[in-house]
């Protein structure tokens, strides 16, 4: 009898996790996180990944290591992280005037690539390596199989390099030699790829379980059995393995660890865990999914109607003129500005510029909206022309009675079937009414700014909360003087020390001074651009002034950028000179020209977007920049990018080369209201002058991405929104 | 907490965030949606019967009175929200976040104190039983719920005014949503 209970109970607690009921009865059945940062087990890595899109934060205390890892997920298939550990059984050097008490930081990414999706009867089967391009003090290789048998979720794992305490043969010396043994190069900076050596010695293994806790909001339990070789990995015997070390690990009593998870919600995760035998670990992970095109908060910014809508299209059936005029008043009530119009037989030409919608099809819908509230009827056909610094950047022609008809049920698919899209050429005097201008006109704002330092060898993070005077001064509709001036509020700024040691010219690694110089008021930039489009296709940026915290000067860049093709060419030139770390509109002496030639690639499937800049940076290194990113539906972009330059890495420093990663977040998945606004976020495991790229206002491709075609053909979904 | 990163988010971007934008965002972020505030204007402005439903803080919408059949209100929403009241008590959504539908369900008027219920949740897609039991005085019901295989409870209001209709109520409709607060206001 005890036993068919137990059989019972084993069978409730193995109902498959992803059906029906089983969703409320584990929520938040998101995988969780290894002390590694990645997702995983307790110490060993698993073959889960979150869908992608997904942006992470993870923080975790395990002596002697603190761990801060930001996780992106630009693939379904594909981790990639920045580790940021504090090692606190060493020093940051053997110079007891600049470590003080300021211990070793390291820095390095992970990376985890599934091979096999999980099914019915296979395992989700991954291969991953920690710690590579970095100092590989936690360097080490697996791969992994994870499968979801009821509620437990089994992983069990091969582990090289710190992960092969087994010490046994690697099965991959049978194929090649190279496998047998592990090679340690000594003769680094650090920050270099070793594909030599991955997946090399001897092999650990590894097993664990995550066991699904029911109506407890998603907590789980893990059991695990760690391959960690212990004496490898960071420094483990103090000051016999590393000069700064004054503290040995503890080493390992036991090689099976505990663990528990706690999911607050879908977005924040605690864990806490039980390591080595004798060494309690604990955590937090914030996650983030925005790919996908379904807003965080619902909206509430609907069209704005025209009241007395036949009132009004009675009156704009008398005159032109009275239509063109309340195409003005009514567009501009829903942030769209009227520049021309024209009406042609049964066609209302409207030039508009706009900065609030995210998409130049939602904003066409919009338009559309309103110019069916307020046109008499003969007025067949709306052509949209969307200006951007008075270039023409598409023409939209949307049939009234397909995008009246389609409008109740959401039909976009079908209205787009009656909607021509366009390059478009702008000339004025196609255009019969230009309201007048008055320049120069200035808009401003005060906004709060944060500058953020983070993974710092003198700390994770250093940030100023700022109050930002963002001003912009239209001399006429092309030509306009943007500016930022700051004053700050808080910082932390009083712990940022390090001096710059590089022996090329000080471009970025000054950053420190430039950081505390501004604490109080800054100038960020006071740029004056002015935009052409001289001949279709090809589009043009003059600039002056101080174009960024570092530099100032005088430059411009032309655009190749056919409307319908994913590649665009360009070039760029600038005379710039270094700013003066105080003084806003001083400058040091360090005076140089820079430029590239960039090509831009977009593989249409992917949605990757390629960029090689090819030319002259600051530090008047030569090479390539090599930028990869991928855009989601929801406008989220991910990208990583390097550098490869004719200086050497002694020359260049630590770090080797010069990378990093950045995430551009759409803030319209955040707002109740419709938003162009997006957050930037990019970090370098180090600021070294190498590869230093002229951080300047509007470049040529940002500028025209709103309107290219197969941007507007990929946006038909905003039509109605 | 949530908020506190998309707060963070929004301070690293402040650059390109328009002005007028601004302000609305953080109140939302922080405050939270604005409250529709019903007015008597706005309610004579109303042609027809409305609700005011707030779901957790950061959603709010006037639904409309569509339809009355057998006790059972339809209201609709901007954004083709639907929802289906009887006696105060939601019914049937669409076009939420989360969804829900009452397979069986009788009148607050029938109710014997205690009763249990099939309900549909959808988004995610499952069927539960849902136990009620009823403390009723004159201006309030007081509706305790359970749901045993989710392990679910909570308590459930709906204010009555003296004729004896549902006036406001507050109740968790869905257990993966915040607590709909609904005010409705007949014509």
């Amino acid at each position: 009898m005890i036993k068919n209970i137990n059989i019972t109970v084993f069978l409730i607690l193995c109902i498959p996790l992803h059906a029906g009921i089983n969703d409320y009865i584990y929520p938040h059945q998101d995988p969780s996180y290894s002390n590694y940062g990645t997702l995983g087990l307790i110490q060993m890595p698993s073959a889960r990944f979150h869908e992608e899109g997904t942006l992470a934060f993870n923080w975790i205390k395990s002596e002697p290591y603190v761990r801060g890892s930001i996780l992106a997920y630009p693939f379904e298939w594909m981790e990639a992280s920045y580790q940021y550990t504090d090692i606190n059984n060493t020093l940051y050097s053997d110079v007891q005037s600049f470590s003080g008490n300021q211990t070793y930081k390291d820095k390095g990414f992970d990376i985890k690539i599934r091979l096999v999706k999980e099914s019915q009867f296979l395992p989700s089967i991954a291969i991953g390596a920690r710690d590579i391009a970095g100092t590989n003090i936690f360097e080490a290789e697996y791969i992994a199989a994870s499968k979801l048998i009821g509620n437990f979720d089994f992983t069990v794992g091969l582990g090289w390099g710190v992960l092969s305490q087994d010490k046994f043969y690697n099965p991959l010396a049978y194929i090649a030699d190279e496998f047998e043994v592990r090679t340690t190069n000594t003769d680094t900076q650090g920050g270099e790829v070793s594909l030599g050596k991955i997946f090399s010695g001897s092999v650990g293994i590894f097993a664990g379980v995550e066991y699904y806790l029911p109506n407890l909001y998603g907590a789980r339990l893990k059991l695990e059995y760690d391959s960690t070789d212990y004496t490898k990995e960071g420094f483990p015997f103090g000051r016999d393995s590393f000069i700064f070390s004054f503290k040995p690990v503890k080493q390992s009593d036991s090689r099976f660890n505990f663990g528990i998870v706690y999911p607050m919600n879908d977005s924040i995760s605690f864990n806490a865990s039980f390591i080595k035998g004798n060494t309690v670990s604990f955590g937090v992970a914030l996650k983030g999914s925005w790919g996908p095109k379904d807003p965080v908060i619902p909206k509430n910014d609907p069209a704005q109607r025209v009241p007395n809508s036949e009132v009004v299209k009675e009156i704009t059936g008398r005159e032109d003129e009275y239509l063109y005029r309340a195409a003005l008043l009514y567009l501009r009530e829903n942030n769209i500005f009227l520049q021309n119009a024209a009406v042609d037989n049964d066609q209302l030409t409207v030039a508009y510029s706009q900065s609030k919608y995210p998409s130049t099809i939602m904003a066409v819908g919009r338009a559309s909206n309103v110019l069916d509230e307020i046109t008499p009827e003969h007025i067949k056909s709306f052509k949209l022309v969307h200006l951007n610094a008075n270039m023409a950047l598409s023409s939209v022609t949307v049939s009234r009675d397909a995008y009246v008809r389609n409008k109740d049920f959401n039909l976009y698919q079908v209205a787009s079937q009656s909607i021509e899209i366009e390059s478009a050429k702008f000339i004025k005097d196609d255009y019969k009414y230009n309201p007048r201008n008055d320049f120069p006109r200035a808009f401003w704002k005060l906004a709060p700014t944060i500058r953020s330092q983070i993974g710092g060898p003198d700390g994770f993070y250093f940030g100023d909360l700022r109050l930002a005077f963002n001003a912009e001064i239209l001399f006429s509709k092309n030509i306009a003087l943007v500016s930022q001036l700051s004053a700050g509020i808080y910082d932390n700024f009083d712990e940022l020390k390090l001096k710059s040691d590089s022996i090329l010219p000080h471009v970025r690694t000054d950053i420190v001074d430039y950081l505390k110089n501004t604490r109080s008021f800054g100038v960020k930039r006071a740029q004056l651009n002015m935009f052409n489009n001289p001949i279709p296709n090809v589009y043009t940026k003059l600039s002056a002034g101080i174009l960024e915290e570092m530099f100032g000067g005088i430059g411009g860049e032309v655009l190749y950028r056919n409307f319908d093709s994913n590649y665009a060419i360009g070039m760029e030139l600038w005379k710039v000179k270094q700013r003066d770390f105080r003084i806003p509109f001083r400058f040091r002496s360090y005076e140089t020209t820079t430029g590239f030639v960039n090509f831009y690639y977009t593989e249409p499937v992917s949605k990757i977007t390629l960029l090689v800049k090819g030319g002259r940076f600051l530090a008047e290194d030569s090479g390539f920049n090599f930028d990869f990113s991928r855009r989601f539906a929801s406008g989220l972009r991910i990208g990583a990018f390097f550098s490869l330059t004719d200086i050497s890495e002694a020359e260049f420093g630590e770090g080797s080369f010069d990378k990093g990663f950045y995430f551009h977040i759409p803030l319209n998945i955040f707002s109740p209201q419709h938003t162009k606004a997006m957050s930037g976020f990019g970090l370098r495991p180090l600021t070294r002058d190498g590869a230093a790229i002229l951080n300047h206002a509007y470049n040529l491709y940002g500028v025209t991405e709103p309107g290219q075609g197969l941007n507007l053909e990929r946006d038909w979904s905003d039509l109605y929104e | 907490m949530n908020r506190y990163i998309i707060l963070a988010l929004f301070l690293q971007s402040c650059a390109v965030i328009q002005p007028s934008e601004a302000p609305k965002i953080l109140k939302t972020l922080i405050l939270g949606a604005d409250k529709i505030d019903v007015s008597k204007s706005f309610y004579d402005e109303m042609e027809y019967s409305f609700a005011n439903v707030r779901i957790g803080r950061l959603a709010s919408a006037i639904l409309v009175l569509s339809s009355v059949d057998n006790d059972l209100y339809t209201w609709l929403g901007p954004n083709k929200e639907r929802i289906i009241t009887q006696d105060g008590k939601v019914l049937y959504t669409s076009g939420l976040q989360h969804n829900i539908n009452y397979l069986e369900f009788t009148s607050i008027d029938n109710y014997e104190y205690k009763s249990s219920y099939m309900l549909e949740l959808l988004d995610p897609s499952a069927i539960i039983e849902v136990e009620l039991e009823y403390l009723i005085s004159k201006s309030k019901v007081i509706e305790n719920f359970y749901s045993p295989v989710l392990d679910w409870r909570g308590e459930n209001l709906y204010f009555i005014n003296e004729s004896g209709k549902t006036y406001k109520s507050i109740q968790y409709y869905h257990p993966m949503a915040p607590k709909i607060t609904i005010d409705f206001y007949f014509k």
